[in-house]
């Protein structure tokens, strides 16, 4: 009943972005933090959202001119026909990589840690079928599962965090603030990848019921998803230990093996954490799948947003298996998000403002 | 009728999910497991060195695995409700490899509660890594896993007969989680507690489990271990003066004489700082130790016996003197086995990181040794108890 709406509220945008932004670089946040700060990582997130919330001024400076138009609309508007498709099919091609990558990286960590004997094709090709489902009914039962499962992520959350405080080894921050101007500066642009998924905005700020309150549902996000990476970081850092974090693949994975609950109900607590990321994942997936359906069918001038959802499975899923293991995985993943994941929350909105604005200026005269 | 297909259509197709999302190639019958509570590791003293060491069978691993129907009930009566499953491979998965092939059900760590070291094992830092590496790598065994070290092999501890508790990793378990117990002689280590001591400062400390000879199980002491290899056993004296500096006591009796009797005074709560003395350079360490406890035992034929502020005040300083003494136990020997169990250097990185580096590079030669460390006791007396 609640299908093909293809509106959303600023309610679902705003736990969309938040369940997104907590995505696989999350679990390696603090390893990432550390490379650049050593024990001072956790204000990295902090600052990042600092630059995040510029990304959020140079998306809304674009979005706010066309409200109710998508990327897809507005783009023919500002630059000629041809480069705007080319722009387009950028951006499609890089959220289906980035999600089929991401597909990979929640099959990875389930073979590794829930179900190793499983096929990871299995796993992957499960998931994109379930993701297949929802995006099928539109964009607003996407959002309207966000606000479902941001309860079970955000228990998850506060579960882990409530069972780490108290036996945390805080001395493991000292010494404070040893570390050098230029790590603070790469590693802020570095950990400010995180608000990458406010790109889908150039997408959804035109689906939105109240355009007008685009910029509320961008900012909230980031500062919540900001002052909870740098509690994750801190958290890590002081249950795990900060030079074993550099040794991990998946730290805050490890941080949750490290709280003893022997002799509980609980033993193996770190499947709550599982249980948060596997959600937000979900919602991931969801919208890069949906996303990309959608630039398909607006670009074709279709009707139907969701024609192009199960020809882009495969597609997902044959990116999902390209990387041979969990080392190449992990690389592409990381290498694609830095050079890649800036395009489109920075420049390309910067760039598109600016022309719009020459051109609105032009008109004028 | 379109829409009853469609519903029944829908439901098969959710009810189908669930069943995938199972997970059906992990799944495994509870009775076809076999959950291995404690697991010993040794080096195979008869491993052939002939043999390249792919090849080698340089570890020799116990594995016990309760009979849980025997053991049904917490205070289960029934006899043989173990057995052991030794194995001798190269690695540590091979080890399991191996255990599976003598096992009818699938083996499972998921469970486990103790890994004991063989000291042997201890002594060779390659294989006391890769034990370790192998342990936690794929996640098997977790990090909250109590880590005990033995003198002698641990393989022959785990199959000796404990009569409190049949299976050695149930009574490590207990042993740890009974928060109503002392912590005086030993100090509780885990694997990722160890594994995090060792990436800060190359330097853990691993409780030693050992049966006296009437065969009776006892935790206390350490094993003082330096880049993954045994250092030196320190006796339980050393072990208290360690957890005075980890501030770390709980519900320990004090005992000093006073006026002719023997006082016990119970250390409730206890507190801890390393602090350095600096100007510009460090030229000590300062550790303070703060008690609070009760006087629990004391026997005097005086009638005010010891309630009067004269003799709180005077018993308050033999005590202060007497733990600075257990203390200075533990700092006299660390700095004879020259290992820096205490984490002077470790505490001065964190609060002094400048200071630090003129120490760094010599510390674990000729720094420590000769590094002065003073002690300060502050301690408080509650009650005396029902009697003046």
């Amino acid at each position: 009943m609640f299908t093909h709406n293809g509106r959303v509220s600023v309610r679902q945008v705003e736990i969309f972005l938040i369940l997104q932004m907590l995505n696989t670089t999350i679990l390696f946040l603090p390893k990432i933090a550390g490379d650049y700060v050593e024990r001072n990582g956790y204000i990295l997130p902090l600052l990042a959202s600092i630059l995040g919330v510029i990304y959020v001024f140079c998306i809304e400076g674009i979005t706010k001119r066309f409200p109710k138009d998508t990327l897809v609309e507005f783009l023919p508007k500002i630059v000629p026909d041809f480069v705007a498709y080319i722009i387009i099919i950028l951006f499609a091609v890089k959220i289906l990589i980035i999600t089929s990558l991401e597909a990979r990286m929640l099959g990875e960590m389930i073979s590794q840690v829930l179900l190793p004997k499983t096929p990871i094709q299995v796993i992957i090709l499960v998931m994109l079928l379930s993701v297949a489902y929802l995006v099928k009914s539109g964009v607003e039962a996407i959002g309207r599962m966000g606000e479902v499962l941001i309860y079970f992520i955000a228990v998850s959350l506060v579960l882990v965090f409530l069972l780490v405080v108290p036996h945390g080894e805080y001395m493991q921050l000292m010494p404070f603030f040893q570390t050098n101007l230029r790590g603070i500066g790469v590693g802020t642009f570095v950990v400010s990848l995180i608000f990458m998924p406010l790109e889908i905005m150039l997408m959804l700020a035109g689906l939105m019921k109240e355009t007008d309150k685009v910029r509320r549902a961008m900012l909230v996000p980031v500062i919540i998803v900001g002052i909870a990476s740098a509690i994750i970081v801190l958290l890590t850092y002081v249950g795990v230990g900060f030079n074993e974090t550099q040794r991990q693949v998946w730290p805050v994975l490890t941080l949750m093996q490290s709280m003893s609950l022997s002799g509980t109900m609980v033993e193996n607590q770190e499947i709550l954490m599982m249980t948060g990321w596997t959600f937000s994942i979900f919602i991931y997936l969801s919208s890069g799948v949906y996303f990309t359906s959608l630039i398909g069918s607006r670009s074709f001038k279709y009707k139907r947003e969701n024609i192009f959802v199960l020809p882009l499975i495969p597609i997902a899923y044959f990116i999902a298996m390209i990387p041979e293991n969990l080392v190449m995985a992990y690389d592409y993943y990381n290498k694609f998000q830095y050079y890649f994941g800036i395009w489109f929350i920075l420049p390309v909105p910067l760039i598109l403002a600016i022309i719009a604005r020459g051109r609105r200026n032009s008109h004028a005269k | 009728m379109q829409n009853k297909l469609k519903f029944i259509a829908m439901t098969m197709l959710i009810l189908n999910t669930s069943f995938i999302l199972t997970g059906c190639w992990d799944s495994v019958e509870i009775n076809e497991r076999n959950v291995v509570m404690e697991v010993a590791i040794d080096k195979n003293q008869d491993a052939d060195l002939s043999q390249p060491i792919n090849k080698r069978d340089s570890y020799q691993i116990t594995y016990t695995i309760p009979d849980r129907a025997k053991l049904s009930g917490k205070d289960s009566l029934a006899k043989d409700v173990k057995s052991s499953i030794v194995t001798t491979t190269p690695t540590i998965e091979t080890s399991v490899d191996e255990v599976e092939s003598k096992s009818q059900n699938t083996i499972t760590f998921s469970h486990t509660q103790a890994i004991v070291l063989g000291e042997e094992l201890m002594k060779d830092s390659d294989l006391f890594r890769g034990a370790i590496d192998g342990l936690i790598r794929n996640m098997e065994i977790s990090r909250t896993t109590n880590l005990l070290a033995t003198r002698g092999k641990a393989g022959n501890l785990t199959q000796e007969d404990n009569e409190q508790n049949p299976i050695l990793g149930l009574y490590v378990m207990k042993y740890f989680n009974n928060t109503e117990r002392p912590v005086s002689y030993a100090k509780e280590q885990l694997v990722g507690n160890m594994i995090r001591e060792l990436e800060d400062t190359n330097i853990s400390t691993i409780p030693v489990i050992n049966t006296d000879e009437k065969g009776a199980v006892e935790i206390s002491g350490a094993a003082v271990i330096r880049n993954y290899e045994l250092v030196d056993f320190i006796g339980k004296d050393v072990v208290r003066g360690q957890l005075f500096v980890e501030g770390k006591i709980n519900q320990v009796p004090i005992v000093v004489e006073y006026k002719g009797s023997s006082l016990t005074y119970i250390i409730d709560t206890e507190h801890s700082k390393i602090t350095f003395n600096s100007d510009g350079n460090v030229a000590d360490a300062n550790i303070e130790i703060l008690t609070e406890g009760n006087i629990t035992e004391y026997v005097s034929t005086d009638t005010k016996n010891i309630f009067s502020i004269e003799d709180i005040n005077q018993i308050t300083i033999l005590l202060q003197d007497e733990i600075r003494h257990q203390v200075m136990v533990a700092v006299n020997k660390s700095k004879e086995i020259n290992v820096d169990f205490l984490n002077i250097g470790l505490q001065m990185y964190r609060k002094h990181p400048k200071q630090w580096q003129s120490y760094s590079q010599n510390w674990e030669d000729e720094g420590y040794k000769s590094f002065p460390i003073k002690i300060q006791v502050t301690s408080t007396i509650k009650n005396t108890g029902m009697l003046e």
